[in-house]
């Protein structure tokens, strides 16, 4: 009867096997953190600015054109405008994504990026028709 | 014989329990907490032709909702509400959207926004001949 009474205790401690058992777990990767960027300035009629930054490592770009306003007064317009992505080349800026986009707190574009020299570019797509402030954030790895 | 009959009976006893001692029955996993809005309430001066903000810290995406809750001495003075970013040098807020707004209980403006600091500026739009002090409401995620 102990004999049993052993075999019992036995399949017990073998069944459960997944139970304590140790798996070693790798350390997880330090998250690289993200740089937050504003860029703002004027932008005249048919004209482009882009601002150039360096990512660190690969990741997503997220960039949000917040405000669009009047150059007297400060007033916000619902003026959209050219937002993009790229790399710098020559004196510009070769986007490699862009979109439409109207000011607002959502960002409107998300791009993922290799390490290295980017650039955001804001431009005017035709549509203004008198200067403008603009105030772009944009976050990068 | 009768030995091993009991020894079977007994196996067949240990097997159901240590199959139910097995049983990993998923816990269940509790929500990720909703999180509760923050209410913020800005006081302050407004002197004509000047302006006041301050900045939110908003924590996840979701909608800001400001409300000019008082103007004094004059409740029907109106002034100028605005949402959007802080500017990089400190130096006030790039709009992306601005109201007229009359005091009251009612929001005058909403706006949803991603995670990331913003800010709520109040200016005069020209009307002011003294100071005024005013309240304004801001719930935010």
């Amino acid at each position: 009867m102990r004999a049993l009474s052993v075999i019992a205790a036995a399949l017990f401690a073998t069944a459960c096997g997944s139970d304590g058992v140790e798996t070693p777990t790798s350390s997880s990767p330090a998250q690289p953190t993200a740089t937050t960027i504003t860029f703002a300035g004027s932008l005249e009629v048919g004209a482009s600015r882009f601002y150039s930054f360096t990512a660190a490592t690969g990741g997503a770009v997220s960039v949000m054109l917040a405000s669009v306003a009047s150059q007297s007064g400060g007033v916000p317009l619902p003026t959209s405008l050219g937002v993009g992505v790229g790399v710098p080349s020559g004196t510009g800026c070769a986007l490699m994504q862009l979109v439409s986009a109207q000011p607002g707190l959502n960002a409107q574009l998300q791009h993922t990026i290799n390490q290295g020299v980017h650039c955001v570019s804001v431009f005017d797509e035709g549509t203004m028709t008198t200067p403008v402030y603009f105030a772009v954030r944009f976050s990068h790895p | 014989m009768r030995g091993a009959r009991k020894l079977i009976r007994l196996m067949a006893v240990a097997t159901v329990v240590v199959s139910s001692a097995c049983n990993d029955a998923a816990s269940p996993t509790a929500p990720s907490p909703a999180m509760s809005p923050v209410t913020v309430v800005y006081d302050s001066q407004l002197y004509p032709r000047g302006a006041a903000s301050r900045t939110l810290s908003v924590t996840q995406s979701g909608d800001v909702v400001v409300t000019l809750t008082s103007v004094r001495p004059d409740a029907s003075v109106a002034l100028g509400v605005g949402l959007g970013i802080p500017r990089a040098d400190g130096g006030g807020c790039h709009l992306s959207h601005s109201v007229i707004a009359a005091s009251g209980a009612s929001p005058q403006l909403s706006a949803t926004v991603d995670s990331g600091t913003y800010c709520v500026k109040v200016f005069d739009l020209g009307t002011l001949t003294d100071a005024v002090s005013f309240s304004i409401t801001i719930v935010h995620p």
